[in-house]
């Protein structure tokens, strides 16, 4: 058990602060609890305030290559976990993840190690090709990931992400149960944040830039 | 012989497009639309406002299209932290409310169109109604809500 140290007391005073000027609401939950993990919850993001460093994993991306935790070291990665035959979700979820990377990306000051990837957890159906078709399609910079139920279930459960068949086998077009959420993952490979549906792109944004400047006080590069 | 025939005929049409003109007084649809998926998407969402303009509730049973293999009622529930698509049988809308088919709640399930459908492009879909009530819809494919 760790106590707050001066430089933590120092940064989340910084997270309030900057958070008070990005025009948002931000409140501290079970701070005094030690035993608890402390969050700072929010309608749009919820970010731990002691990030959860990622464990080995490996998955394929839709060009066959191996995705694990080194491509995520270096940048910001958005997670989504989903599948292509998901008519409602998981498209308008593409849709706007292609719209928050336009909004994070944009202009001078736009994050440029910013990466977002949709990983599937119906391999069964969804092959690399499937995958590379159905990114390239809302946005080629989003790259599709899968992989086996097994090697799935190592990083969703790091994450705490949650996904299940119907069990109706015989059917023709079975659904894929999965958590709606995207993951954000920092460049030290952390699980720092959570975001839920419905995203208000424009409140992202402004907390993501508050987070950048957080996590680059608290591990100086 | 004829002529009884096209009595038979007039009221025949006059009745069903009067029917068709009451769907339209009762039920107004509107930002009727499909989310453009990629070319090989074989299932769609539509997306619509239904606004019940009548003094008795209506209830939505189900739809069909000749423009894709099956139609669906459907709603997204989210179920121990997870998205599930449950059918649903029937949507009662109250006198004078707006159901809301949208992204992450109730919506139809599209299955198989019957060709790639392209943003710009029109299907149709019948919606059924309790008591007979049958009410077409255009909905455009587009990228966003119209």
């Amino acid at each position: 058990m760790r106590l707050p140290s001066f430089k933590f007391s120092l940064i989340l005073a910084s997270v309030l602060a900057m958070t008070f000027l990005a025009g948002g609401s931000l409140f501290l939950f079970n701070l005094g609890d030690e035993s608890h993990p402390r969050l700072i919850p929010d309608q749009v993001m919820t970010v731990f305030v002691d990030p959860k460093p990622l464990r080995e994993f490996v998955l394929t991306d839709q060009n066959s290559h191996a995705f694990d935790l080194e491509r995520l070291k270096g940048k910001w990665s958005f997670l989504f976990f989903g599948y292509t035959h998901c008519p409602d979700i998981c498209p308008s979820t593409l849709a706007n993840l292609s719209k928050l990377r336009e909004q994070l990306t944009k202009g001078v000051n736009g994050s440029k190690n910013v990466q977002f990837f949709f990983i599937s957890v119906d391999p069964r159906r969804d092959t690399a090709a499937i995958l590379k078709e159905y990114t390239g399609y809302f946005d080629p910079s989003i790259i599709g990931v899968t992989g086996t139920e097994l090697e799935l279930r190592n990083l969703t459960g790091q994450l705490g992400a949650l996904f299940e068949l119907e069990s109706a086998p015989d059917k023709e077009s079975y659904q894929v149960y999965h958590t709606s959420a995207l993951f954000l993952i920092n460049p030290q490979g952390q699980y720092v944040a959570s975001l839920m549906p419905p995203f208000d792109i424009s409140t992202i944004n402004r907390r993501f830039i508050v987070l950048k400047k957080v996590n680059a006080m608290s591990s100086p590069p | 012989m004829k002529l009884s025939l096209s009595i038979i005929l007039g009221l025949i049409l006059s009745f069903s497009s009067a029917q068709m003109r009451a769907s339209d007084s009762i039920i107004n649809a509107s930002h009727a639309w499909v989310q453009e998926g990629p070319p090989s998407a074989e299932v769609l969402a539509g997306y619509m406002d239904l606004q019940n303009q009548s003094s008795q509730a209506q209830t939505l049973l189900g739809a069909r299209s000749t423009d894709f293999k099956s139609v669906m009622l459907h709603q997204t529930v989210n179920k121990g932290g997870m998205a599930h698509m449950n059918h649903t049988p029937r949507i009662e809308i109250k006198p004078g409310s707006t159901l809301q088919l949208t992204s992450g709640g109730y919506h139809l399930m599209l299955m198989s169109p019957k060709k790639a459908l392209r943003q710009g492009d029109q299907v149709e879909v019948l919606l059924e109604f309790q008591g007979g009530l049958v009410l077409p819809v255009k909905l455009k494919v587009s990228k966003e809500r119209p």
